[in-house]
């Protein structure tokens, strides 16, 4: 079952709302990377990183980036694949933010994890949109908490009492661990 | 038209993202000098110069609808203007119905797909991407969005290719004219 997050992005304020809850969360975590997933993670990934004042680091398939480029390998939920990010986009020590549309297997954002701790970054979490739980995609980041939320309706209104509810409980996991935030 | 042309001759922000974008030669194929926008979006302050003078010039134009085929600089363009994000992608990508057409490159064929119902009859549309060269993608997403009743109202690129005949016949904005 597909989900398509191309409806959200037809409502301006959805989008919006979808955004600003993002940068509501990462504005101040002193981070200087934001690296999207391709294709969607391109989409949600710019604003955010424009907003809390980061890098925009394209995490792509391979053969898309010219010049020197590292490689990571991972499995899919049918096959395998990789993705690619450019050699010196990403200085060490540096703070990351990981952005996708959704959060299946985990097999595609432990890639991305790795890519960016391979050029020396530290990953603080990763954020999507949309999370398939029957996969259990979370339990691959390392096994450590995840932040949930809920949604009142399919247009993804996310509830805002839910997140901060959340976010405090969770405030003592953040500074040093993995986890993924998921909206939906 | 060029930006340096349109009222921002001069403007400091187009010298940062002149500088910043990154030339690889040969890739993807021998003899192909390809224009890197990744180094523009790796600079925070390129990024943003380039989203205000779009959302600038397109601001107070309502119900503006935006596609695109590269996606870097699209989403933000969209959402600080208020407009509806419509994303033109290769096929196979998009799922549901889709309305696609086929266009040549400048180094091959390919095709462009758009969800069909994404765009109202009559709507207002702006077509974004990095770089324009022969206008091939850019006339294929045009006739997309007409197909589908839009009106394209203008085409707006950071990269234009000098010395390049430009195919699209409707009005362009390029921030940027390059070698």
């Amino acid at each position: 079952m597909f989900q398509d997050i191309t409806t959200l992005l037809l409502d301006p304020k959805v989008f919006k709302d979808t955004i600003d809850l993002f940068v509501e969360r990462y504005k101040s975590k002193n981070i200087s990377v934001v690296a999207g997933v391709e294709a969607r993670g391109f989409i949600f990934g710019p604003p955010i990183a424009l907003a809390i004042g980061a890098k925009f680091v394209p995490l792509r398939k391979p053969k898309k980036l010219p010049g020197k480029v590292f490689r990571q390998e991972y499995d899919l939920e049918y096959g395998s694949d990789c993705l690619e990010m450019h050699v010196g986009a990403v200085a060490p020590g540096e703070r990351a933010l990981v952005v996708d549309d959704l959060i299946a297997t985990g097999g595609t954002l432990c890639a991305a994890m790795d890519l960016l701790e391979r050029a020396g970054a530290e990953v603080l979490e990763c954020a999507c949109v949309i999370e398939i739980p029957a996969l259990k995609g979370r339990e691959r980041l390392n096994g450590k908490p995840t932040v949930d939320s809920a949604y009142e309706s399919r247009k993804f209104m996310v509830k805002r009492l839910l997140i901060e509810y959340i976010s405090s409980i969770f405030l003592l996991y953040l500074s040093m661990m993995r986890r993924s935030l998921v909206l939906c | 038209m060029f930006a340096a042309e349109n009222g921002l001759r001069g403007d400091p922000r187009l010298k940062g993202i002149s500088e910043a974008i990154r030339v690889v030669p040969n890739f993807p194929k021998p003899g192909i000098m390809f224009q890197d926008i990744t180094a523009v979006v790796s600079n925070h302050k390129v990024f943003k110069d380039i989203v205000d003078i779009f959302v600038d010039r397109y601001r107070d134009r309502a119900s503006l609808w935006s596609g695109s085929k590269r996606i870097y600089i699209c989403s933000a363009i969209a959402l600080a203007i208020g407009a509806k994000f419509i994303p033109l992608r290769k096929p196979g990508k998009l799922p549901g119905e889709v309305i696609s057409e086929l266009y040549e490159l400048e180094y091959g064929n390919d095709c462009l797909e758009m969800h069909l119902g994404a765009v109202q009859r009559g709507r207002r549309a702006l077509v974004i991407d990095d770089i324009v060269a022969t206008g091939g993608t850019l006339s294929a997403a045009i006739r997309l969005l007409e197909r589908a009743g839009a009106e394209v109202v203008e085409c707006a690129c950071v990269i234009g290719l000098r010395g390049r005949v430009i195919s699209v016949a409707k009005r362009k904005f390029i921030l940027e004219l390059l070698n």
